[in-house]
């Protein structure tokens, strides 16, 4: 049923911390490989050892270059399905095969009914919906469903692959819709964005800024001058050399 | 319901294996998801000191090198010419043979005319052993080309190092500065330490031309000209000690700082002022005489000049770092033009790095014991963290440069302090400590020790009486008398000119010398195929061994096919490049965690047999039977002394010791049951300072990583570089030849300095060019990989968009990069956050045309480049019509960073990759490519 | 976007076979049956064949049954039915008009298929309309072209070849249509123009506004992948200048002179060629003003691959 649900039971999603993010492409790949095997059709690689390698990806990371005053910065920038309230590649579908539940908000594809119009992934404004070259059905990050309540795995590792596996700690799983949970917690805490308001797409998943980058200039007190101190002592510079041990 | 076709608990394994990944240097524990017999999904092992759980881009995709066309199958043979790839098939049987008789030959005539050389290092133990049995010097791994400038600089004046013999205490420091690290050993431990750090709401400062990967979480970057780290850190140095905000407690009692040097003329000038047992002096604030630095009661002064008994005038150390450091080139002011770092921010960082080690110390309860016997209750946390690599290391000022790195430790009172600098065990381990390198014996006879080692003065190189260099590389001579790692990057060079001598026979393991593992990969690749007038190769045997079919492949005479890391034994050794952390000793393994299928061999097992084939001692019994079944019985049963063998756990007869004990021939099985790793906790008294650290020094030889107790001071001053400086000054009976005297003399400074790097004209070439590796690439061992290929498949050169203003160049141009060696055609891209004179791209991402079974016209062959083929091994003639070779006059630490170019654009029409090369061919029975992967269809839910 | 032919093909040829069966609501109760089922069966061909070309942008099509099921929220499952039901009309319609049956209902029949064939067109610019994603589209000036089109290359289709079932007043339907139909195109692409990517940017794609300008550095994957394929299309600036010159001259212009032409001539076979051209070249100039319009779509994806 491609019609949005008017609310979800809770809303699982992922809080992504552009802070810490190395650009390490860890949850990229170790991502591939669960889902490769995992829900629904392969992600296949066309041309993988050949001209044009290109292969279907649920999670990739861009990298940006910021540009303020001196300060010229580099941002990695980590992006899969937001899993949105108001999906707009939900409501497009036109087999039933696209669908956000009800239990949990997780978008998802029913690839059994997915007649590869592609349509979902025009409608997306963030390009999270892949084609799958050999299958033709549309591969998208699934929140790892089958991780996430797998009891064949131990409960710590019931969380996205991409989580689990992120060296920085910058990706985050949990219930946005729970006030306490530690997800919901960070995106007060600290200054959260949606992507791309202006869709009106109100993602779930959650991007914190990173801090504020800073010029050397400005390390340690900007009142405290070490040169000064060097010449405050009696004697002036290096006297605290000849007073380093009297008495001692 | 809305999916009720979903089924949320899908079978995940048929079973975990639990091994060591290998797709880095960084020796993570990863769990192996098998479903079939096969590698379903790969994860971070939770219990592993190393990673904790995390796994990196390289690791999750490990599996596909299992499944990668570039495989080896068999063992090869070449039929065609060297280059071309051509070859045939032949049988172990056949291979071995054959290698045997090629070895055995050399061994009982000139043993140095083999040269055994490593790319791969990580079985250094066991390869540095087999070559001291083989009685060959000529062999090393490729640090040399490398980090040695980081292992040399750190071993010689702390006893460790950055890299993985240390780290910064990430749970503990507030402030980490990282000097020239990108991606790289230890890095998935550096990225959740950075992490932590901010986390913990502490700062990053990165010193780096480039602000990629750590860099751009860094709080501040500092985009320093490349080579100029060393300046950069003694001004801030300078700083310090003008205005007293240093650790002065910790230079009187941790460091040499208040030992007396003599400074009179003479013989003896610059070395220590010694008592009669040869203990440096310091004078006793409690009565102003001279004792020695280890009486247990002295209160060393720090500035003191005094006239000896023999009358001669000394000073200690403190004196003369603080005279040299306070010289006004080292002034802010002056060092700002040639860094690139405005004085204000040298300023800035000497103020954040006092107020955090200095002001912000905290005494800490922790009760321990130093060397002198004193009981201390508290210790001083420091947290300055500073952390270095390949960016310091790759410079000919690198060695200096990371001398200079530890000596703003040494001020600051961080080195294995709370928050600090942490060593790890095994390390630190003094330089006069480590053996030095083993001179050659003669025909059939093992070196007296390990090939590498730390000369202690010029007495210990390894040169003739006349001074030619005794090793094929040069390694130990006056060209590069520390050369604690060898000099991988030259011997191919030297082997084609026959200088000091020719060689016989060339064994490569893992090392892809004729493509980015070389400077110069043209010139490499000739020097490969150079022919005698009778029509014979210049290097008339080349022995590689390799799972993958890489360029280097293609100039093998027989290859010797490896496995890759899920099908073979390994030890992750003490005795060689360690794992752990400040708190935790560990060491691992990796087991045969999937079936092989392919006719190839572990190269360790391989080793092993071919050892035993040449009789060499220690490989076989007094019967002249093989005495190692595999590596893993190696691995279980060998003794490098007696109780100390490659792996710590689980020794003794039942596995009931650790660290020293008898071999346990259960010992893997133990392994494997324990997720293929081992650890242990180092008591809480051992944590810190354990370079004076009484309780530490006792556990460690307890452990076996010391015989006796090895306790040392860390060195300001270091009298081994003096005693070369002196050899350089003419003095002593070890001397270097003229005309190398002066280099000798001006770059062997007892204190750390900076000098240029590089000879080339700025003017001509006024631009830098370096590389920084991809966090998803590990040098040329992922594009076989097609997840990681995928994402780096290939490269352009990162221009400053100050500089495409001026050169009037935009994203996609071809341009032209020179340097005074050769020139290359490559696309750029514009680019802010990088250091106005710096050209960048990332690194090994170009492949020669069909290596790694790609497809011929592959992106990483016609859009993919490599700046080594910028680089010279030696440098533009000098107006004295010496060249030095391009490389750190100290170590021989090859300089790629170096590297000076200019760059304009290409005419309209001159598109595509410069140089090309000819395509090789695959292997005979190289696997096809397939048009398609659909990794894991057969598992899908 | 990347123009893909079968899409364009599909909206363009089921443009204009419900364009004619639009015409044929209108003019088709009381006009001669022949000539109504001859038009009517080239607008069942027409839009069929439309239809049928969509099926080749399936990666499923076997699976194509499935869309007719979500017509509660899906524009491009409410086309489809909306297909299926004009189709069905029309064919009641022809079936009438051919076996001259029930009478009285082939005027409603002739209404609803009119209707039905306005919505069913409506609908088809809907699957694009709706995409907020491509701000070009997201306006209800898409439906107005797509519909203007649909009514022109239908009545040109009548005019061209079954000019008997026109009045004399059709002729200045026709020419409205011409000029009306070009102009909300030119209203469209003017907009288009000026909304690029609407409010969306590269600083809100990213959230990274606050540091500064911010430009795209280092994309995943440096080949190309499905999105770069699907949403990076590029059509240099001065390409596409030449196109929409191209178009306007081959849709409008071209069809002017030889509406002047037509209007003018004497020579009863050159009026036939004239417009047998008329049709060609106004369809024509649709078929590639529909290429344009994928062509030239941007789509807010792309702002994380490249400078936009």
């Amino acid at each position: 049923m491609t019609s949005l649900p008017k609310s979800t039971e809770r809303k699982l999603g992922l809080v992504i911390d552009l802070d810490v993010c190395v650009g390490c492409h860890a949850c990229v790949t170790n991502c591939k490989a669960w889902n490769t095997s995992g829900y629904g059709a392969p992600l296949a690689d066309e041309s993988p050892y050949g001209n044009d390698p290109s292969g279907v990806w649920l999670n990739r990371i861009h990298s940006f270059e910021t540009e303020k005053g001196e300060m010229n910065a580099l941002v990695h920038f980590p992006k899969s399905c937001l899993h949105c309230d108001d999906a707009p590649c939900v409501t497009v579908c036109p087999t039933g095969a696209s669908y956000k539940r009800v239990s949990d908000g997780i978008v998802l594809v029913d690839e059994a009914k997915c007649m590869g119009c592609g349509l979902c992934a025009w409608a997306c404004p963030y390009g999270a919906r892949e084609m799958d070259p050999t299958e033709g059905v549309m591969k998208k990050c699934t929140l790892c469903v089958d991780r996430i309540y797998n009891k064949n795995l131990p409960e710590e590792d019931r969380e996205p692959a991409c989580v689990r596996t992120c060296p920085t700690n910058a990706r985050f799983f949990g219930d946005l819709s729970d006030p306490d949970s530690e997800v919901s917690k960070l995106v007060a805490n600290r200054e959260a964005v949606d992507l791309m308001p202006e869709q009106e797409t109100n993602p779930v998943n959650q991007y914190l800024l990173p801090t504020e980058r800073y010029g050397a200039e400005q390390l340690g007190s900007p009142d405290f001058n070490l040169a000064s101190l060097a010449t405050q002592k009696p004697g002036g510079i290096l006297s605290w050399i000849d007073n380093l041990f009297n008495g001692n | 319901m809305d999916d009720v076709y979903l089924n949320p608990s899908p079978h995940v394994s048929d079973e975990i294996k639990k091994t060591t990944c290998y797709m880095c240097a960084c020796r993570c524990g990863i769990d192996v998801h098998l479903r079939d017999g096969r590698v379903r999904y790969i994860q971070g092992n939770r219990d592993h000191p190393v990673n904790r759980g995390v796994l990196c881009a390289k690791g999750s995709a490990g599996m596909l090198h299992l499944e990668s066309p570039a495989r080896l199958n068999a063992p090869l043979l070449r039929i065609g010419e060297r280059g071309e790839g051509k070859f045939k098939k032949i049988s172990w049987d056949e291979a071995m043979t054959l290698a045997t008789e090629w070895l055995g030959e050399v061994r009982s005539t000139d043993p140095r005319k083999l040269a055994f050389f490593t790319g791969r290092d990580q079985s250094q133990s066991l390869t540095g052993w087999w070559a001291q049995q083989f009685g060959t010097p000529n062999h090393a791994a490729h640090g040399g080309f490398c980090s040695v400038n980081m292992a040399a600089g750190g071993i010689y004046s702390i006893g460790g190092s950055f890299w993985e013999f240390g780290q910064p205490d990430w749970g503990a420091c507030k402030l980490v500065m990282l000097f020239g690290v990108a991606e790289d050993h230890d890095s998935n431990p550096i990225k959740m330490g950075l992490s932590a750090i901010r986390r913990n709401g502490g700062k990053i400062i990165a010193v780096n031309p480039v602000r990629t990967g750590y860099s751009a979480i860094a709080d501040t970057w500092v985009g320093i000209n490349p080579g100029t780290d060393g300046l950069l850190v003694l001004s801030i140095v300078g700083e310090l000690l003008r205005s007293g905000c240093i650790d002065v407690d910790s230079l009187r009692y941790h460091t040499n700082a208040p030992w007396l040097v003599n400074i009179s003329k003479g013989s003896n000038r610059g070395l220590f002022v010694r008592d009669n047992q040869g203990h440096p002096q310091i004078v006793d604030s409690r009565d102003n005489k001279l004792t020695s630095h280890l009486d247990q009661n002295a209160q060393p002064l720090l500035s003191e000049t005094i006239t000896t008994s023999y009358g001669s005038e000394a000073t200690t150390v403190f004196n003369l770092m603080v005279e040299k450091y306070l010289q006004p080139e080292y002034h802010p002011s002056r060092v700002s033009a040639k860094t690139g770092v405005p004085a204000s921010v040298i300023e800035g960082l000497a103020r954040e790095l006092y107020e955090v080690a200095i002001e912000q110390a905290e005494e800490i309860n922790h009760p321990w014991q130093d060397i002198y016997g004193r009981e201390h209750k508290t210790i001083k946390k420091r947290p300055v963290a500073l952390h270095a690599m390949r960016g310091i290391s790759a410079h000919s000022n690198g060695f200096q440069t990371c001398r200079a790195l530890h000596l703003l430790q040494m001020l600051l009172g961080t080195i294995d302090a709370p928050g600090g600098t942490r060593y790890k065990p095994p390390y630190p381990k003094p330089y006069s400590i480590h053996p030095s390198p083993a001179k050659y014996e003669g025909p059939d006879t093992p070196l007296s020790g390990p090939p590498l080692g730390y000369p202690k003065g010029p007495e210990d190189l390894l040169v003739e009486s006349d001074g030619t260099p005794q090793r094929i590389d040069k390694a130990y001579s006056w060209e590069a008398p520390l050369a604690a790692h060898g000099m991988m990057h030259s011997v191919i060079s030297n082997a084609a000119a026959g200088e000091p001598y020719p060689i016989e026979v060339l064994f490569l393991y893992m090392a892809n010398m004729a493509w980015n593992s070389s400077m110069n990969t043209p010139s490499t690749m000739d020097d490969l195929t150079a022919k005698n007038t009778d029509g014979t190769y210049k290097i008339p045997k080349i022995i590689v061994s390799d799972a993958f079919s890489s360029e280097m492949i293609s100039f093998a005479d027989l290859v010797l096919p490896d496995t890759t890391y899920f099908e073979r034994h390994d030890g992750i050794s003490l005795l060689d490049r360690p794992i752990g952390e400040p708190d935790l000793v560990a060491d691992a393994i990796r087991y045969p965690v999937v079936e092989l299928t392919r006719d190839v061999r572990p190269f360790q097992d391989v080793l092993i047999d071919l050892g035993s084939r040449l009789n060499l001692p220690g490989f076989v019994d007094e019967h002249n039977h093989a005495k190692w079944q595999n590596y893993a019985h190696y691995l279980a049963n060998h003794e490098r002394k007696k109780g100390i063998g490659p792996l710590a756990g689980w020794r003794g007869v039942n596995g009931e010791n650790i660290g020293r004990g008898e071999p346990n021939p259960y010992q893997i099985r133990k392994y494997i049951e324990n997720g293929s790793f081992w650890s242990a906790e180092i008591p809480k008294r051992c944590h810190y300072f354990k370079n004076i650290n009484r309780d530490y020094q006792d556990w460690a030889v307890a452990m076996g990583f010391y015989d006796s107790p090895s306790p040392f001071k860390l060195e300001i001053y270091s009298e081994t570089m003096r005693k070369f400086q002196m050899a350089g000054e003419g003095v002593g009976q070890h001397l270097p030849p003229e005309e190398l005297k002066s280099r000798i003399a001006d770059s062997f400074d007892p204190f750390p300095y900076w000098y240029p790097p590089g000879k080339v004209s700025e003017d001509e070439f006024p631009y830098h060019a370096i590389t920084q590796r991809p966090m998803a690439m590990y040098h040329s061992w992922g594009s076989l990989n097609p997840w990681l290929r995928q994402i780096h498949s290939e490269n352009r050169l990162f221009v400053p968009e100050s500089i495409c203003l001026e050169e009037n160049l935009q994203e996609n141009d071809w341009v032209w990069v020179e340097s005074p060696t050769n020139r290359i055609r490559v696309q750029i891209k514009p680019m802010k956050a990088v250091n106005s004179k710096t050209l960048w791209t990332w690194n090994a991402i170009g492949k020669r045309s069909g290596a790694w079974n790609l497809s011929p016209n592959s992106p990483e062959t016609t859009k993919g480049f490599l700046l080594n083929h910028l680089i010279s091994e030696l440098l533009p003639e000098q107006p004295d019509g010496y060249r030095w070779a391009n490389s750190d006059p100290i170590t021989g630490q090859a300089a790629w960073y170096d590297l000076r170019v200019k760059i304009y654009r290409a005419n309209p029409g001159e598109e595509g990759i410069y140089p090309e090369f000819r395509p090789q061919e695959n292997p005979p029975d190289a696997s096809s490519r397939p048009s398609t992967l659909r990794y894991g269809k057969e598992w899908t839910a | 976007m990347h123009p893909a032919v079968s899409i364009i093909v599909f909206s363009t040829f089921s443009g204009v076979g419900f364009g004619i069966c639009f015409w044929l609501g209108v003019l088709g109760p009381n006009a001669n049956a022949q000539t109504v089922i001859i038009a009517g069966f080239f607008g069942l061909v027409l839009a069929v064949i439309g239809l049928l070309s969509s099926l080749f942008h399936l990666r499923r099509p076997a699976r194509a049954v499935r869309a007719l099921s979500q017509w509660r929220s899906s524009w491009l499952s409410r086309e489809g039915v909306m297909a299926i039901v004009t189709l069905s009309c029309v064919f009641l319609f022809l079936v009438g008009r051919f076996f001259n049956l029930f009478i009285d209902l082939v005027t409603i029949l002739a209404v609803l298929m009119s209707l039905l064939s306005l919505a069913t067109v409506y609908s088809t610019a809907m699957i694009y309309t709706q995409l907020k994603a491509i701000p070009a589209w997201h306006t209800i000036l898409t439906p107005l072209v797509y519909i203007g089109f649909a009514l022109l290359s239908g009545m040109a289709f009548i005019f061209s070849f079954m000019s008997s079932l026109l009045g004399d007043g059709m002729l200045l339907v026709n020419l409205v249509l011409l000029l009306g139909s070009w102009g909300i195109w030119f209203l469209w692409v003017l907009r288009s123009d000026r909304i690029g990517l609407g409010s969306s940017n590269v600083e809100t794609a990213t959230g990274l506004g606050k540091f500064g300008n911010i430009t795209p550095f280092e994309p995943p994957h440096l080949g190309p992948n499905y999105l770069t394929r699907e949403m990076g299309y590029t059509l240099p600036r001065s390409k596409s200048r030449l196109l929409r010159a191209t178009t306007l001259t081959i849709g409008l212009v071209i069809p002017l002179l030889l509406f002047c032409f037509i209007f003018f001539s004497s020579i009863p076979w050159l009026v036939e060629v004239f417009k047998f051209l008329y049709f060609c070249s106004a369809f024509a100039g649709i078929f590639i003003s529909r290429w344009l319009f994928f062509a030239e779509a941007r789509h807010t994806t792309m702002l994380y691959y490249r400078k936009e």
